[in-house]
């Protein structure tokens, strides 16, 4: 089995070079949570896994992450070159599932429902803000249209048959706040002042 | 959700149903989808919050899937036996209600111990594993295994490696004895099976206040 961070790559992303030669407890456990994943996914991984790795990390480590989780949980998959969704499940009774990822992000700039994680001004105190409720809800939503936009074409094409099922896997982590597990607000004012906080 | 100024308690709380939402531009977003029609042909939506550095053990039990109650072919209960579920009932007045969530795994408890090495030895144990190295004589018995330690021993090796591993698997073989840290000697064929080994870089210090509690180093992280 080939190295996953074997190549050191300068127009790698942060994230891949960060993890890749940790500095830190946190980098050293997020090389060690993915050495654990590719263990299980290299056999799984098509030949442009690692550059894309690289390219794309948290993408394509969302798309590590899925099909592993899907293996340990016992069912038999298989992860289609470039032209199929990314992970197709083969249950025991002959139903096929097949799986889309994608992993949105918070917007760029172009985008008017962009959704930003304010940050605090050096030298000043930690500030709370409202959590964009609307507009995270608005990134999931438009992931999941694209995806699903996807899947029709697949079947259209007939890679997914009219028999299969597919589903949509939608990774929440790149949109800030969105992981919040329905805890949707950091908090609307100080609780200790009382003072009334805006949006940074 | 809301909060009592005084004493912090949540004093209300709820949901709003919200079957639109608007854009910046003023142009409508449907945030309900599954209910209507054009979108058959997707059975359902996974959630998934985790990432590189905060994913649990097992993979995926962070997952929730929100079946599409109007999907054909649609989602069968407990197909994907991952993280948890929704599970949906009709309701009389139309809609649908979420009558349970369904829980399919259980989190597993990761336990980061560290291991004092050379730096040759570090190589050889990266390309084919750990190997019993250490005895520790114990009520009469000799026991072989690797050390492992709650904390990253510098002072006696110049290189550390961390090893990861479901700590339900290595609670046995913790060491009684009072060092001022807690140690293990976990048999090598245990680690090299079950462990996750990676160079602890020397300028990193282990998760403080992990001395003295009984999940030494584990994650605990959602």
């Amino acid at each position: 089995m080939r190295n996953l961070f074997a190549v050191d790559d300068p127009n790698a992303d942060a994230a891949y070079k960060d993890i890749r030669a940790p500095k830190g407890e946190g980098a050293a456990v997020a090389r060690a949570n993915c050495d654990d994943l590719w263990r299980d996914f290299a056999p799984y991984a098509s030949e442009h896994f690692r550059v894309e790795f690289r390219r794309h990390f948290h993408q394509r480590w969302f798309e590590m992450y899925l099909a592993v989780a899907l293996l340990r949980a016992g069912l038999t998959i298989e992860c289609p070159p470039k032209g199929a969704p990314d992970v197709r499940v083969q249950h025991r009774d002959g139903r096929v599932l097949w799986l889309e990822g994608i992993a949105p992000t918070g917007g760029d700039e172009s985008t008017s429902d962009r959704v930003v994680q304010p940050r605090a001004t050096p030298g000043e105190s930690s500030v709370a803000y409202y959590v964009p409720r609307d507009q995270i809800a608005i990134r999931i939503c438009g992931a999941l249209r694209e995806k699903a936009a996807r899947l029709m074409a697949y079947r259209q094409r007939g890679v997914i048959g009219p028999e299969h099922q597919a589903v949509v896997a939608i990774n929440v982590r790149g949109i800030p706040d969105a992981a919040l597990r329905g805890r949707t607000f950091r908090a609307c004012c100080n609780l200790r002042t009382g003072a009334t906080v805006h949006d940074a | 959700m809301t909060l009592d100024r005084a004493t912090l308690d949540v004093v209300d709380s709820g949901f709003q149903h919200r079957p639109e939402l608007l854009r910046g531009s003023g142009s409508p977003v449907d945030a309900e989808p599954f209910l209507h029609p054009g979108w058959e042909h997707v059975a359902g939506a996974l959630i998934s919050g985790a990432d590189v550095a905060n994913h649990p053990h097992p993979p995926g039990h962070d997952f929730m899937l929100f079946p599409n109650p109007n999907a054909a072919p649609p989602y069968t209960e407990r197909q994907l036996p991952v993280g948890r579920e929704w599970r949906l009932a009709p309701l009389v007045e139309g809609g649908y209600q979420i009558v349970e969530v369904i829980e399919h795994s259980k989190r597993i408890a990761i336990a980061r111990l560290f291991h004092a090495t050379t730096q040759e030895n570090a190589r050889k144990i990266l390309a084919t594993g750990f190997v019993d190295c250490s005895r520790e004589l114990h009520q009469g018995r000799w026991y072989s295994g690797v050390w492992l330690a709650e904390v990253s021993l510098f002072e006696l090796e110049p290189l550390i490696l961390l090893v990861s591993m479901p700590e339900d698997l290595v609670r046995q073989y913790e060491l009684p004895g009072d060092q001022g840290y807690r140690r293990w000697l976990v048999p090598a064929e245990v680690i090299n099976r079950h462990a996750t080994i990676v160079e602890f870089p020397r300028r990193a210090k282990p998760h403080p206040g992990s001395s003295g509690n009984p999940q030494v180093g584990s994650e605990t992280r959602s």
